[in-house]
């Protein structure tokens, strides 16, 4: 994963940050009611007319993509996977893929922008310039009174939909999720779990992000949501805290547990791997492990997942890929000094 | 089609999930889902469904020249087809968008616009951290007997703060 980075803005609670913005073309139906191929090409070559000047963007046909690649850059954060399921899909992305573009996934276009940590600003000045770029070579569909025309009224106005990827293993070992669930709820914004099956957060990770895109500016969404995340950040550090001086020793075990496990492993599957490392993360932010930051810990689960390591390594079978992700975070935690 | 877990009982539920790179769907019955501990989409209750409460009683024969879409379609997957369908369907699609953002009045940016969020705050961070830098390079400058490029220094911090 190229574009996640150790040593980000209040790294130890939050991993990343997403801007995403909703674009469609005027006069060209919305990829759901797409049937000509000649729309498809259209949507495809206007924006490769106004991005792929700016040198560092490269262009790829997702049809022309392996299966592999095309999961790798799911996990990577890159495209989505509604992306997979669209028959025109495509992508327009820089080279370390925090600035990009989908291409006919539920709109047009859907711009967007990541960054490590908690970045809600420089994310969105990046989206906002792509925007810019792009708008410069495509009548966009914009209505005066409605803003931004998508596909799906969700998305109308801004188009804007921002989000902050946290890491909240105290709040969920407090049970307090439930509660700051339906209070974000109530002020426009939701969260939910950002990895694992339905509502289960694997690892206790949560993603926060505005649901409401009418009807306030861009400024407004974009500061509501950090002054949310860093009450969050505050809760989960305060929480954090008390569960040690509480816990104490119970919790120092969970967390050695955790650290031996990953150290001594000769095989490990992507979620126990994630539970774990949350763990240590954990474990980091409160002085208990030293010489391993949060972010190091991030990048190493983010670079772990099943598809990114067959392409790295090509482990086709899943026990291959179990031992060479034992292998890769044992690396990580055994450097000298640990 | 038969129910993935059971094998017995007609498959109702129909849950998609996206599991380490891998799209898969389970067919379920009833009763089987409502064992299962993750979330289930019940077939009978979708968003769209619940967005439809929204929308104003309109003829559903309605129908954009542009892209085809009908409002019925709209209704049934929550999707509009072109950008013309929002004038269409102008009258059964604001009450819903009303629902939605509280707000039917875009109050952001236009095509083209430059939006700085912050613009005020980080050029009042960059101040004081230049302001910062002078004062640190002031006491070195003082440290060393440079004493003209410590006036040089400040009359810079005295225009700073005075620009406060």
């Amino acid at each position: 994963m190229k574009w996640l980075k150790a040593g980000a803005p209040e790294s130890d609670v939050v991993v990343s940050t997403r801007i995403r913005l909703a674009r469609n073309i005027t006069d060209v139906p919305f990829p759901a009611r797409m049937t000509a191929p000649n729309d498809a090409e259209k949507v495809h070559r206007l924006a490769k007319e106004s991005l792929l000047k700016a040198s560092d963007f490269r262009y790829f046909r997702l049809s022309d993509m392996s299966e592999l690649e095309k999961r790798v850059l799911v996990e990577e954060n890159v495209i989505s996977a509604d992306l997979l399921r669209s028959r025109f899909g495509g992508l327009i992305s820089n080279s370390d893929q925090s600035v990009s573009v989908m291409l006919i996934e539920e709109d047009h276009y859907r711009l967007q922008s990541l960054a490590s940590g908690l970045d809600i600003y420089k994310a969105y000045d990046e989206a906002d310039r792509l925007d810019n770029l792009l708008s410069e070579g495509v009548q966009y569909a914009f209505d005066e009174k409605l803003g931004f025309l998508t596909s799906c009224p969700t998305n109308v106005g801004t188009g804007l939909r921002a989000s902050v990827m946290l890491h909240l293993p105290a709040l969920t070992a407090a049970k307090a999720l439930p509660r700051i669930t339906s209070m974000i709820g109530k002020v426009g914004m939701t969260v939910r779990g950002a990895f694992g099956e339905g509502s289960a957060a694997l690892g206790a990770f949560y993603q926060i992000s505005n649901q409401i895109t009418l009807g306030v500016s861009e400024s407004e969404i974009l500061s509501r949501l950090l002054s949310m995340a860093n009450k969050v950040i505050n809760f989960e550090r305060g929480t954090r805290k008390e569960l040690y001086s509480s816990l104490g020793i119970a919790l120092e075990d969970r967390i050695w547990r955790a650290v031996g496990v990953l150290k001594y492993a000769r095989r490990i599957g992507d979620a126990e791997a994630q539970k774990l490392l949350s763990d240590v993360a954990f474990g980091v932010s409160l002085g208990i492990v030293e010489g391993i930051t949060s972010g190091e810990l991030y990048e190493v689960m983010m670079n772990t997942r099943p598809a990114i390591i067959a392409q790295r390594d090509g482990h086709i079978n899943p026990a291959e890929r179990d031992a060479a992700r034992a292998e890769i975070i044992k690396k990580v935690l055994t450097k000298e000094g640990r | 089609m038969l129910c993935d877990n059971c094998l017995k009982n007609n498959a109702t539920v129909h849950m998609t999930t996206f599991v380490n790179g891998q799209v898969k769907t389970v067919h379920l019955c009833a009763q089987c889902a409502s064992q299962k501990k993750t979330a289930v989409v019940m077939p009978w209750f979708s968003f769209n469904d619940f967005m439809s409460t929204f929308y104003a009683e309109t003829a559903d024969n309605q129908q954009c020249e542009v892209c085809g879409t009908t409002l019925e379609s709209f209704k049934k997957d929550g999707k509009l087809g072109c950008a013309n369908c929002y004038k269409v369907f102008e009258d059964s699609i604001l009450p819903a968008i009303k629902g939605i953002h509280m707000s039917v009045a875009h109050t952001g940016k236009h095509p083209g616009e430059r939006v700085e969020p912050n613009k005020k705050e980080r050029e009042e961070d960059d101040r004081q951290s230049l302001k910062e830098r002078l004062k640190t390079a002031l006491k070195e400058a003082v440290a060393v007997e440079n004493f003209e490029e410590a006036a040089r220094l400040r009359d810079e911090i005295a225009l700073l703060e005075k620009g406060e």
